[in-house]
């Protein structure tokens, strides 16, 4: 991972390889958000020629370090106007490290429009016209890709919501078994690829090697520390490979922090109908997996496979907030038409999040009833055959409120707020409102805190100690998600001191230093300062860090809660 | 005798300690005592919730209350 490949699309594309130069040492999100700060104007246009999308594997994806195949995209957001980095599993990360590349940075516009794919081996790099690629699907381009590259390559595309430059599209990422399945979901960066030229990318490492620590003894021995440390903590060893994230549901729902039509109530009635027990026993009943990695040296093997009654292949397990958006968000508690609607948004490349909630949104405006399972299909169906109404729920949920006149657009900063209510569980409410990618849970995961119990307990129904809680972990985050480690890891580093030091041991050993806890929070700040200064450039003020009034003023059931973190306290959390 | 609790019970813990809709409760009891009573190792408990709200292995139970228990979980 010493180079990095420069695509610059325009009359004619061209590419170079270059020196890290003053990215050296970052990776994942990291580097992402140091490529938009340093050479993105804030204020372009993210589908406009100034924009830059910028994929980079984790520092320690494509080494044998256990759990590190995550992948970081970034760019200016279509969805929200500011900086995003979007995340997923497969296995591109880990092939990419492999060849080589810290990034891949796509620059520029297509010529008239059109799409390429990109093929990068250990030869080289060349830039092909995508062909009858254009139009299909990311099924159904991935499995012409196979037939011409075959299947020891890691495959990313878009699907046609990409390619209509939707603000909700995202870009898949194969799985280990060759399917389109892990998203980076959130952002619209699907469009950005659109935007470049780019339907899909082939990632092949035919004649690369696993990439090699420094010190491999004090590498090897951290790795194992780490592994054990992850498998002995009851969350990431027994809880997420038995029942997989949607194990969430009841949890959630029993503190009464679960969205039910559209944000308008915090408890579903017939939760035990699309709960992670039920979806596991049901898939496990059908010749389905439950226990199942999403990349190549996973250890904790969250997720799993769904098939129908007749056994057949359907979609990756969803996961927990696809099975909410899709499900109780809607009133719909059916896991089959869930699964299918988890089918579709990675056949048409959408965040599932910004989906579901879109078509709550929808729901709430009269379009189809709550609960009308065939209405939502076909609302969906609408944003895969690019219908004008397909184009504005594919605009996501902020816009589908605009479009029909509806004040509850559970969103901040235009991007949809997850599986969880903040007038419930008021930390994660305070992350959905500060962090500089729009409503995103995973940008500091206080569910952990407030309702799981794990690195302590903060009251969630009550405001005290929730700014600390997310400020901590939004910096501990960033830094995670610059190692290309799956963020499940903070379950077991957040509660085990030994497998903390372990994942900073492992690090240590991959690059020969010698970093402290403190230098990774210094990197979590850094990530987090780029950010904010990309979005301060792109006319953020601290006005945008709240979440929409109505949380404010509407009572959510059971717990009549209300969001009562102050405007004043949520402008504390930066202020480290 | 002093009423009824409903106890439900998730993930890891449902096959071999499953929910009980009417559980009975003794004077003075706790969350804990109800566990032990269901023969549910305490330390097999991270999150507990009564009605809703968060408790403790401590916590007074009362007629009416709905008990939730979990073994440590996590997800998103």
């Amino acid at each position: 991972m010493d180079k990095i490949l420069r695509i610059k699309m325009g009359s004619k594309p061209e590419f170079s390889v270059e020196k890290l130069g003053d990215y050296a040492g970052l990776g994942g999100r990291a580097l992402t958000s140091k490529v938009i700060f340093s050479e993105v104007p804030p204020l372009c246009h993210a589908i406009g020629p100034e924009n830059k999308l910028v994929i980079a594997p984790g520092m320690m994806s494509g080494s044998s370090a256990a759990i590190s195949g995550r992948l970081s995209v970034g760019c200016k957001s279509p969805l929200t106007g500011g900086i995003k980095e979007s995340n997923a599993g497969g296995q591109a990360a880990q092939v990419l490290a492999r060849l080589g590349y810290a990034a891949i940075i796509l620059e520029g516009d297509s010529p008239e429009g059109k799409l390429y794919t990109l093929v990068i081996n250990k030869e080289g790099v060349k830039i092909v016209d995508a062909g009858k690629l254009v139009g299909l699907g990311n099924y159904a381009t991935v499995e012409k890709l196979i037939a011409q590259y075959g299947e020891k390559v890691a495959y990313m595309s878009i699907g046609s919501a990409g390619e209509r430059k939707l603000a909700a599209s995202s870009i898949a990422v194969t799985d280990m078994e060759l399917r389109p399945t892990r998203h980076c979901g959130r952002g619209g960066v699907g469009a950005v690829m659109a935007a470049k030229g780019f339907k899909a990318i082939v990632l092949d490492d035919a004649g690369c090697s696993v990439r090699k620590p420094v010190e491999p003894e004090a590498f090897k021995a951290a790795n194992k520390e780490f592994i054990a440390g992850i498998k002995k903590h009851a969350v990431s060893g027994q809880g997420l490979p038995a029942f997989g994230t949607n194990v969430l549901a009841n949890v959630i729902n029993e503190a009464g922090g679960f969205p039910v039509n559209n944000f308008s109530k915090g408890q579903y009635p017939n939760v035990h109908k699309i709960s992670g027990e039920t979806q596991a026993e049901l898939e496990t009943s059908r010749g389905g997996k439950a226990t199942h990695g999403c990349h190549r040296g996973c250890v904790i093997q969250c997720s799993g496979t769904y098939v129908d009654k007749e056994g057949n292949y359907v979609t990756k397990q969803p996961e927990y907030e696809t099975v909410w958006a899709h499900g109780p968000n809607c009133g719909i508690d059916d896991l089959d038409a869930i699964a299918l609607m988890d089918r579709m948004d990675d056949d048409f490349g959408l965040d599932t999040i910004e989906m579901g909630a879109t078509i709550a949104v929808a729901m709430e405006a009269g379009l189809c009833e709550f609960g009308d399972v065939q209405g939502a299909i076909k609302l969906l169906q609408e944003v895969g055959d690019g219908t004008s109404l397909g184009r504005i729920l594919g605009s996501g949920a902020a816009v589908a409120a605009k479009a029909f006149g509806i004040e509850r657009a559970p969103v901040v900063k235009g991007q949809a707020m997850p599986a969880y209510d903040p007038r419930a569980i008021q930390g994660i409410g305070v992350t959905y409102a500060t962090t500089p990618q729009g409503a995103d849970h995973t940008a500091g995961y206080a569910i952990a805190t407030n309702i799981l119990k794990v690195g302590g307990f903060v009251d969630p129904l009550k405001p005290q100690g929730q700014i600390e809680l997310s400020r901590n972990l939004q910096i501990a985050t960033a830094a995670i998600d610059a190692t290309g480690m799956c963020l499940f890891i903070a379950f077991p580093i957040l509660d085990q001191p030994e497998t903390f030091q372990a994942y900073i041991d492992l690090i240590n050993g991959f690059f020969g230093l010698k970093m402290t806890a403190d230098d990774v929070v210094a990197l979590g700040k850094n990530i987090l300062t780029w950010e904010r200064d990309f979005n301060k450039g792109a006319g953020f003020t601290k006005e945008h860090d709240r979440l929409p009034m109505y949380f404010k003023r509407e009572k959510l059931s059971p717990h009549d809660a209300l969001f009562t973190v102050t405007d004043e306290e949520l402008d504390e959390v930066f202020n480290w | 005798m002093s009423g009824n609790v409903e106890v439900k019970t998730f993930a890891t813990l449902r096959s071999l300690y499953p929910s009980i809709p009417s559980f009975p409760l003794e004077e003075g009891d706790t969350v804990g005592d109800v566990m032990d009573r269901m023969k549910l190792p305490r330390e097999k408990v991270t999150i507990i919730f009564i009605n809703n709200k968060h408790g403790e292995e401590t916590s007074s139970l009362y007629d009416g209350d709905v008990l939730g228990l979990f073994p440590p979980i996590g997800g998103g």
